[in-house]
């Protein structure tokens, strides 16, 4: 009985100047969207591939291993132009031992979000509730819109047309007729819904640069089944609202009000009450003793200045990469690197411990916050898409995890390396630098034949040094969270939508058993 | 076949629309309820098809129970109301197809549908035809054919001559002597106390919820029926 009830509802909503108004208005928007997006996709791709190459050549050209720094370029998902998530996150993350990376860096650096409101870094996406503007966004807004109003007299004007009477009198059972129509409208959803994801396909398969991967193509159907699974949750509220009013009039005012209250009210309310609890950053004191112990602990460490050029002034800690100086002043320096930067290295920790605190209280904040505007079922869809997507803050936060592993491996590496004069400087592969007396008369006579300088434009050329063999640093370990784990994260948010559409469903059951059809 | 037993009906807001009713039409038999707006017809007729649940009595359709087992009920008995309502996107085949397969009916046939509509006197061009065209004595006749295809044994009209221009309502009336000849047990309401006389077997007048009288066709042959009603009305 479902099936032909299903099949009447199909046909009468494919019929309706509604519907094809709503097809009309997501082909356009989504294929719009799309379209810019797959742009902005291409650009983005593109950059990633550059800077990728850029950060390998530059490591690849490393002349000491205190300038040993790995960039973690983190590749954009194709899957973004579904759901672009948290588009103010950094592209890179810089891995080194002098410094731990955190979501909370200092504000105002480009490879850390922006956490302040400034002219200068205007947005912080951790207090953002709204999605950036693609596919899913117009899915999340448009569509579940349409979704609503192609059911808001579903029943209400079924019984001011008079058909449900008719309908009624048939030996169909009323929950199949909801069931009916329910599916029916779902199906009907669907139709869009497919045409907007092919037009993204088309998108996609005509671009040069850009072509979908195994998981690519999975993401895909979850981002779909999750998009079918929010619209029939808006249609099971529909349903509801169509149940509970008499005229069709009231059932779209109820419907209207009913839209705005999930799509923007509860994010934009909640999400705008939450900020005022926005943890303080109340660890600058904290930062300031660290600094002075350190510094202090810096300061005690033995240093003899031999030579007149001193190099203090442009190297705040004294020991990093020289190369115009004396084989004793490097000899000097060295005994002098061994103890600073072990020492930097567990600044570098210290430092981590307590901004990542600071982090720490900010994911509770956001843990509390997404708690409290779950109940919108547009704010768990953008939630799961982005996660999906690989696009959310979770997974930039994976990338950070995986940034921190690498630094404790690459630290492990580097440190042995501390005692060597290659930490700092290639001075030693310059025969001509050892003090001995044929050197010295050899000097003499150049700086006399040259000028003074003559010894800093000999030496101070890095082009002449071999870069480093790296060949024993640790490898980057590709452990990205795939799409499993990344929609594994999102199991709470799928169950709470599935929940809500049940939930909405199930009333609207209750209530069609003693709908009163006189 | 159908079959009320004290059946009573009392609105939420306490208005008694529906007093201790207690009816009995056999097969092949039409019976024609009278009575002022509000006098509880309608009422009747909902009760059997559950659109509204009875405060008190027994509504029965071929011995069904329509309250404890109204798809069971439903079974038994079609529907004809006052104005009958059909999707309007919708072909007239494609209205009877619809209701015909929600009545349990899947297996029939394009021809058969026209047949049914060539015999409830629809014209040829109307059978491919959107109903929201149509006129209403042409929904009303589509109404009936959705009846018939549904071969239930009873069948239950709610004013279905009100509006009709008389050649219509006369078309209509013609096709319920069909049915009746067919064996159909058909309860009426109407307000046309001309037509009721001349079909129905037995007459009812009701009144504030009340069947204040029942008169079989031979009875109401000596008597003038508008009178009758009048009488009836008048008496407080």
């Amino acid at each position: 009985m479902i099936r032909e009830i299903l099949g009447k509802e199909l046909l009468v909503n494919l019929l309706s100047l509604r519907f094809m108004i709503g097809l009309v208005v997501a082909m356009l928007l989504m294929g719009l969207v799309g379209y810019v997006l797959m742009a902005d996709y291409s650009a983005r791709y593109q950059t990633y591939l550059g800077d990728l190459q850029r950060h390998q050549n530059e490591l690849s050209q490393t002349r000491v291993f205190s300038k040993v720094q790995v960039i973690l370029d983190i590749p954009p998902s194709p899957l973004s132009v579904f759901s672009r998530g948290m588009r103010d996150l950094p592209s890179s993350i810089t891995i080194s031992p002098y410094h731990i990376p955190t979501l909370v860096d200092d504000a105002g650096s480009s490879e850390t979000i922006h956490l302040s409101g400034t002219d200068k870094n205007p947005v912080n996406p951790l207090l953002k509730v709204f999605g950036s503007l693609d596919v899913c966004f117009v899915i999340s807004v448009v569509l579940s819109l349409f979704a609503l109003l192609l059911v808001f007299d579903s029943l209400s004007g079924e019984r001011e047309a008079g058909t449900l009477k008719l309908v009624f009198s048939a030996p169909a059972g009323r929950v199949n007729l909801l069931l009916g129509k329910f599916l029916g409208a779902v199906i009907t959803m669907a139709i869009p819904l497919t045409i907007g994801f092919l037009e993204v396909l088309i998108l996609f398969a005509s671009s040069q640069q850009v072509s979908l991967r195994g998981p690519d193509w999975a993401g895909l159907g979850l981002i779909y089944s999750f998009s079918l699974l929010y619209l029939a949750g808006f249609l099971a509220l529909g349903l509801l609202v169509s149940l509970f009013t008499r005229e069709s009039s009231s059932g779209l005012m109820a419907s209207l009000l009913a839209w705005a209250v999930v799509v923007i009210v509860l994010p934009s309310g909640l999400g705008s009450l939450a900020r005022y609890y926005y943890p303080e950053r109340r660890e600058e004191a904290m930062l300031e003793e660290l600094d002075r112990r350190f510094s202090d602990e810096f300061n005690r460490i033995p240093y003899r200045q031999v030579s007149s050029w001193n190099m203090a002034q442009t190297d705040p800690h004294r020991g990093e990469s020289l190369l115009g100086i004396t084989r004793e002043e490097a000899f000097n320096r060295s005994e002098y690197v061994k103890k600073a930067f072990p020492l930097k290295f567990r600044y570098a920790e210290d430092r981590y411990r307590i901004a990542q605190a600071y982090a720490d209280r900010l994911a509770t904040w956001r843990r509390t916050r997404d708690n409290l505007i779950r109940p919108s079922l547009s704010f768990l869809y953008g939630k799961i898409c982005s996660a999906v997507s690989g696009t959310d803050l979770e997974t930039y936060d994976a990338a950070l995890t995986r940034a921190r592993l690498y630094r404790d491996a690459l630290q492990s590496y580097l440190l042995p390396k501390v005692a060597r004069p290659e930490w700092f400087t290639r001075i030693f592969e310059y025969p001509d630098m050892e003090p001995t007396q044929a050197n010295e008369q050899a000097w003499r006579a150049l700086e006399e034949k040259e000028g003074s300088d003559v010894y800093l434009k000999k030496i101070w050329t890095w082009s002449r040094v071999a870069p480093l063999d790296l060949a024993g640093m640790p490898l980057m370990q590709d452990n990205r969270p795939g799409l499993w784990a990344r929609t594994e994260g999102s199991f709470w948010d799928v169950v709470i939508l599935l929940g809500m559409t049940g939930c909405f469903l199930v009333l609207a059951l209750r209530r069609i058993l003693h709908y009163p059809v006189d | 076949m159908i079959q009320a037993i004290d059946l009573s009906k009392r609105y939420e807001d306490g208005l008694l629309a529906l007093d201790h009713l207690n009816l009995n039409i056999n097969p092949g038999q039409i019976y024609c309820l009278l009575g002022a707006n509000g006098a509880g017809k309608t009422t009747t007729i909902n009760l059997f098809f559950n659109f509204i649940e009875p405060t008190g009595g027994t509504a029965l359709l071929n011995g069904v129970d329509c309250t404890k087992r109204p798809l069971d009920a439903k079974r038994h008995a079609a529907y004809v109301s006052e104005n009958v309502m059909l999707y309007g996107n919708f072909t007239a085949r494609q209205n009877l197809d619809f209701f015909t397969k929600l009545a349990g009916r899947k297996d029939l046939k394009k021809e058969e549908y026209y047949m049914v509509m060539r015999q409830v006197g629809l014209p040829e061009r109307a059978f491919e035809q959107r109903v929201k065209t149509f006129s209403k004595g042409m929904r009303q006749k589509l109404g009936i054919a959705i009846a018939m295809l549904k071969q239930a044994p009873a069948l239950l009209l709610d004013e279905p001559t009100s509006g009709l221009d008389p050649k219509a309502a006369a078309e209509f009336v013609e096709l319920l002597l069909t049915l009746k000849r067919e064996g159909k047990a058909i309860l009426m309401s109407t307000h046309d106390i001309f037509r009721a006389k001349e079909i129905a077997d037995v007459v009812g007048i009701m009144k504030e919820g009340v069947l204040i009288m029942e008169k079989s066709r031979r009875e109401l042959e000596a008597e003038d029926l508008e009178k009758l009603y009048l009488k009836y009305m008048e008496v407080s």
